[in-house]
């Protein structure tokens, strides 16, 4: 009876995580307004993860702000010569940079580039600044800044700042990037190695360090009568 | 009159919703385009698109940075670049930006949905894809594509509903219109998808002109 009475409380606060790890702090219901068969649910066949990943929306000072967004303009320094070697061997040159600092275009790139390259990386952006702890829309504002100091400031050694990359890089990057969030936190927390390792892929800031949504989770229980569930997480 | 201002001051209701806020929305919308080309051509044509807002509500007004994309084919239009003058049927597509702002009124048809008015200045860009085309003067090639650089402006009216909290995801509903007239035209070559080459640029002159209805449906998305 009483390991019945353990293992019921343990499915429901592993069922109930599973439900919160999608949702943002205002978004939590109270625990009685969720439906009881989503509670108790004993009947059900899924694997049961040790890592809950979720994201947690916190306060930043701006000293840690700016420090975040000068590792993100360094990174973008050293990546972009490495992603695009023939474009800032061809067409870069500081002659160039000192043509384009303060222009202002729309470039003619096709839908290929503006619809779907740039707000990848911006969605990725995103997904950075989500890893740290930043809301849905500070995480937006983080990345509009973000991709605008790389608009105006490196991009420009090859070709001037374009108004549709202004733009759609961190907007369209951002929608994208709740849809990679969503998906990445369900395969997640599907507890599978194969399910993990795809969420992992398409969201990769949450495999580094700076990832401030993963709690383990270890079940407790005194040998008598009292359960409990150890969440440990590094902020 | 007496009844006009009663049944108006009933309706309306102070508002009460989130504030002081950044929110990002974007929705899609049917559009009605009517394109004018060089010697009074002119194709009206449906189209279809999207529109996304990323600005900040204060009570009543919001400033927004706005984009509308929107898509159609236009038939028997005349467009001249680089001393060629090209007619035929081509792929339009239309992506413009602009500061708008949005004055939300307390006037509420229905239950928490309250009309508002958006308007603001506008700067976009038009590329035309010709698909079937006969050409006089200079060349044109099947990679070939023109974009005019266009300025112009927006009016929308429309009703949004007006709800404590952004998480519960409020919709709009909008009727918008658009005009646009280009002043600069570009030749460009898009055979390397990876690096288009621009070949001319000139001024447009009075070249293309487009005045869009559009619908627009959508909610705020954070």
């Amino acid at each position: 009876m009483k390991m019945i009475k353990v293992f019921t409380l343990l499915l429901i606060f592993t069922i109930t995580g599973r439900a919160y790890a999608s949702l943002s702090p205002h978004d939590y219901p109270l625990l009685a307004d969720l439906p009881k068969k989503e509670i108790i649910d004993l009947t059900s066949k899924k694997r049961v993860p040790q890592t809950l990943y979720t994201y947690i929306d916190r306060e930043h000072t701006f000293k840690e702000s700016l420090k975040l967004v000068s590792a993100i303009y360094g990174l973008s320094w050293v990546l972009y010569p490495l992603t695009q070697p023939k474009t800032f061997r061809n067409q870069g040159s500081f002659r160039n940079y000192k043509d384009n600092f303060g222009e202002l275009v729309f470039d003619r790139d096709e839908p290929f580039w503006n619809w779907i390259i740039h707000p990848l990386s911006g969605s990725q952006l995103f997904l950075f600044y989500r890893a740290n702890g930043y809301s849905r829309i500070e995480s937006l504002a983080m990345t509009f800044i973000s991709s605008t100091l790389f608009e105006f400031t490196i991009e420009i050694y090859t070709e001037p700042a374009s108004i549709q990359d202004l733009y759609q890089t961190p907007v369209f990057g951002s929608i994208i990037g709740i849809g990679i969030e969503t998906l990445s936190l369900y395969l997640l927390n599907q507890g599978n190695p194969f399910s993990k390792f795809f969420g992992h892929l398409i969201n990769p800031a949450t495999l580094f360090w700076f990832f401030e949504g993963k709690v383990n989770i270890t079940p407790t229980w005194d040998g008598n009568d009292r359960v409990g569930l150890l969440l440990v997480g590094e902020f | 009159m007496l009844k006009f201002l009663f049944i108006a001051l009933f309706l309306c209701s102070p508002l009460y919703a989130y504030q002081n806020e950044l929110a990002l929305k974007g929705g899609v919308g049917i559009s009605v385009n009517t394109v004018q080309g060089k010697n009074n051509t002119e194709d009206t044509f449906v189209g279809y698109g999207f529109n996304s807002h990323f600005g900040y509500r204060l009570t009543k007004w919001e400033f927004n940075i706005s984009s509308h994309v929107f898509f159609g084919k236009a038939k028997g239009i005349e467009f001249e670049a680089n001393n060629t003058t090209i007619v035929g049927n081509g792929v339009l597509r239309t992506v413009s930006f602009g500061p708008l702002i949005k004055y939300i009124t307390d006037f509420t048809p229905a239950k928490n949905w309250h009309f508002y008015v958006n308007f603001g200045p506008t700067w976009s860009i038009k590329t035309v894809k010709i698909e079937e085309y006969r050409t006089s003067g200079g060349t044109f090639k099947d990679n070939y594509k023109l974009t005019y650089i266009s300025r112009g402006g927006i009016f929308a009216f429309g009703i949004e509903e007006i709800l404590n909290y952004k998480q519960e995801h409020p919709v709009y509903l909008e009727f918008m219109y658009g005009y646009f007239r280009a002043h600069d035209v570009s030749l460009v070559d898009a055979s390397d998808n990876t690096s288009v080459q621009i070949l001319a640029t000139e001024s447009a002159g009075n070249d293309i002109e487009d005045h869009i209805f559009m619908v627009n449906f959508g909610m705020t998305i954070f």
